[in-house]
């Protein structure tokens, strides 16, 4: 019978856990216009703060990049630094190049890379679509 | 009276003298040091946080729309809102070094040796649980600061190995600090830590009511003195110390609130509270694995102190091994305190 009572206690607090765990809606991806080609710079960086998040728009050449200014390390948003040409993260400052690779500090990781779609001058980067509703 | 007495004994029957039993305890002589009468004072300052934050919960709104607004409220508009709120925060600053200044005692003293052992470890405990009351007291005030502190913090835990993840979901209430997080961070502090830390101090108290006061190795006094009135009346001096330091302090310093959160830019040099100094200018200097890992080990050290030490001992008796370990860490964390304090 104690067995049975801690069993049923058990499972009655596996549901607890279970009330207590976050429904996380599957992530959706959306395009989301980030401005014009003619806007930025060469070898420039453009940030935008977007309803999804902030990204950063980089031209090298004739492409452009989009990078989440969301730092690898602990979730800061980095900062474009264009007298030293890097990102540079303000709460443990890790340093990114242009290309969002990792040159000092603690980041594990590059910067996260979004994919661009280029429709004429239009710049859309693909963002998750639910994050704005999350930071309200 | 003596009529309501005996009607109160018979609608409570417990002797008077079972409820007079724990005061009329005699302690060892050493306890009239004011040093050794540290273990009392994070007790003192728990009530004044409990009363106070009583206060603060009449006017705080636990929503990310309007925390800030209800913070800034409390602190510029409600009549003696900068006070309440300002004794608040500065007892929880003085609850931090309480308990810290209390764990070196114990620690120089080894007053952690067997059978004491587990006491430690509620220490400990009792330690963390008072470090998550701070982090989750300023999570709330949703300025710049608190937000972010929030962020980093709990990605933090999103290294812990195998559960990280699953805790980072349950703590935010979603993959990201969103309102969810306020909400279930304001029930942490008010409920879930008050009760968490409700039940260490007791366990604390009994473990120490059980083993009796620990007496510094070498000491061979035999005297004692009364728990009630003399040690009680020790501990009111400092209780009432503490509230004059505190009073004036805020009187002083007003508490202030910085800008109000924006999850779209992390300002420069923004910074934790001095407490997390340590770990802050630790996470500068080291990767993720080793910042994250090394800062577990640390607690996992300071959980298995006792048994640490001991082992200790073993290898190399009368060398006092631990003693040298153990203030090497301490002065370590002192050193990055420091640093992030003036050069950080």
């Amino acid at each position: 019978m104690g067995t049975g009572v801690v069993l049923g206690l058990c499972g009655l607090a596996f549901r607890f856990a279970q009330y207590l765990y976050p429904v996380v809606p599957p992530v959706k991806w959306v395009q989301v216009f980030a401005g014009k080609i003619s806007d930025i710079s060469e070898g420039g960086v453009k940030m935008l703060t977007l309803p999804q998040g902030t990204v950063m728009l980089t031209k090298i050449g004739t492409e452009i990049h989009a990078l989440s200014a969301v730092c690898s390390h602990l979730g800061c948003i980095v900062k474009w630094h264009p007298d030293i040409n890097r990102f540079i993260c303000p709460c443990h400052f890790g340093n990114y190049d242009i290309n969002g690779n990792v040159l000092s500090g603690p980041p594990p990781r590059p910067l996260t890379r979004l994919d661009v779609v280029l429709r004429g001058d239009q710049v859309y980067v693909v963002m998750e679509e639910m994050q704005k509703e999350e930071l309200a | 009276m003596s009529q309501f007495r005996k009607w109160l004994q018979e609608r409570v029957p417990i002797e008077v003298e079972t409820l007079q039993k724990p005061f009329k305890e005699e302690l060892p002589v050493h306890m009239k040091s004011w040093i050794f009468c540290l273990g009392g004072t994070p007790l003192i300052l728990f009530c004044i946080l409990a009363a106070t934050g009583i206060l603060l919960t009449f006017y705080y709104v636990p929503y990310p729309g309007q925390a800030y607004h209800s913070v800034a409220n409390i602190t510029y508009k409600v009549r003696m809102g900068w006070l309440i709120r300002g004794i608040h925060r500065g007892a929880s600053h003085l609850m931090i070094i309480a308990v810290l200044l209390h764990m070196i005692r114990v620690f120089v003293t080894r007053a952690y040796r067997k059978p004491r052992e587990l006491n430690w470890i509620l220490g400990v405990a009792l330690f963390l649980t008072t470090l998550t009351f701070a982090f989750t007291g300023y999570s709330l005030i949703y300025d710049q600061l608190s937000y972010w502190a929030t962020t980093i913090g709990t990605n933090m835990i999103a290294d812990v190995p195998l559960i990280g993840k699953p805790l980072l979901y349950l703590l935010r209430g979603g993959p990201n600090v969103n309102p969810n997080t306020l909400t279930r961070f304001y029930n942490f502090h008010i409920l879930v830590l008050p009760a968490v830390i409700f039940l260490l101090i007791g366990a604390h108290l009994v473990f120490i009511r059980l083993h009796g006061v620990s007496k510094p190795e070498g000491d061979s006094r035999k005297e004692t003195y009364p728990f009630f009135p003399d040690h009680v009346l020790r501990e009111t001096i400092i209780g009432l110390f503490i509230l004059i330091v505190l009073v004036n302090y805020v009187i002083y310093f007003p508490p202030t609130i910085g800008s109000p959160a924006t999850p779209d830019a992390t300002p420069t040099h923004i910074r934790p509270e001095w407490y997390f100094f340590p770990t802050y200018r630790w996470l500068q200097m080291t990767s993720l694995v080793v910042g994250i890992g090394g800062t577990q080990l640390f607690i996992i050290g300071m959980f298995l102190w006792p048994f640490i030490d001991a082992g200790l001992e073993k290898i190399a008796p009368n060398k006092n091994l631990g003693i040298i370990i153990g203030t090497a860490f301490f002065l370590l964390t002192l050193v990055f305190l420091v640093w992030e304090s003036f050069i950080g």
